[in-house]
């Protein structure tokens, strides 16, 4: 997992070759200011950041199923013996993990 | 109570990100619909940030100085989720992905207090749209401006890589007098 401060420098290279950004104030269109490209240097770091840290929830709570396909899963474990809702969560997690 | 008046109507094309002031004492309340609100790349979601008069109209709020509080869900996802977050510097303006067919952001946000200095300014912002999956997704969320500043718009931008752009955006501002 990358740091924030190297996700900095991916962003500063990205912004940089996105150049040049524009911005529309109520329908007027200038290009960013040096402060306006810092601060979308920034941005675009904490959104990987936010993205790298954060994304495997939504992932996780997509591949867990539904309350209910998972309380027919444990009844079914429960009659049969067997433990398909245990391994389908672990599955689910092995395959999203939590960043370290 | 009176009724809303119409202050402006803006269509903005691409541009890293867009602007919308207005907001003065002429008003207690404005009402912001944003229509069409389309991204240049898929899988992005738009934030935002209040601006302010100082140094120059439309500059944004950068501190880290909002809570936001919402309600997420998805079609194509099972379990609508909650969130929050406080002291943060980029709220969310809609917390669903947008699908890569593009077809855009539909949002109303109610605004209070915003031109009164001695108030903080808080909002409630609803999204709906075609979200990833090409599945309808909304947003329901309340943020809260912690610091007692003139708000004098709103500045929308997309989250993602540097190159992520707003590609375009239909926005209609209106004010609300509450006597």
């Amino acid at each position: 997992m990358a740091t924030l401060e190297e996700l900095t420098v991916e962003a500063q290279a990205e912004v940089d070759a996105a150049k040049p950004l524009m911005k529309n104030v109520d329908g007027e269109v200038r290009e960013l200011t040096e402060e306006e490209y810092a601060q979308r240097v920034i941005d675009t770091a904490n959104s990987k950041w936010e993205i790298q840290q954060f994304s495997y929830k939504q992932l996780r709570q997509a591949g867990y199923g539904s309350i209910a396909d998972q309380l027919d899963m444990q009844y079914w474990d429960a009659v049969n013996g067997t433990t398909t809702w245990k391994d389908h969560i672990a599955q689910v997690k092995s395959d999203n993990p939590k960043p370290e | 109570m009176s009724a809303l008046v119409k202050i402006s109507e803006q269509t903005f094309t691409t541009a890293a990100d867009i602007t919308i002031t207005g907001f003065t004492t002429d008003y207690d309340i404005y009402y912001l619909n944003v229509q069409k609100a389309r991204t240049t790349q898929g899988n992005a979601y738009l934030e935002f940030r209040f601006t302010t008069n100082t140094p120059s109209a439309g500059t944004p709020i950068t501190d880290s100085d909002y809570q936001q509080s919402g309600y997420v869900g998805h079609a194509a996802f099972t379990s609508p989720a909650a969130w929050s977050s406080s002291g943060t510097n980029s709220p969310k303006w809609t917390y669903i992905s947008q699908n890569n067919n593009g077809e855009g952001y539909y949002n109303e946000a109610w605004i209070f207090n915003p031109a009164d200095a001695t108030q903080e300014t808080t909002m409630l912002v609803t999204a709906t749209g075609n979200a990833r999956s090409d599945a309808v997704g909304h947003m329901f969320t309340s943020v809260r401006l912690t610091q007692n500043s003139v708000v004098d718009g709103i500045q929308i931008y997309p989250s993602g890589g540097a190159s992520y752009s707003v590609q375009e955006a239909e926005v209609y501002l209106y004010g609300l007098k509450t006597s």
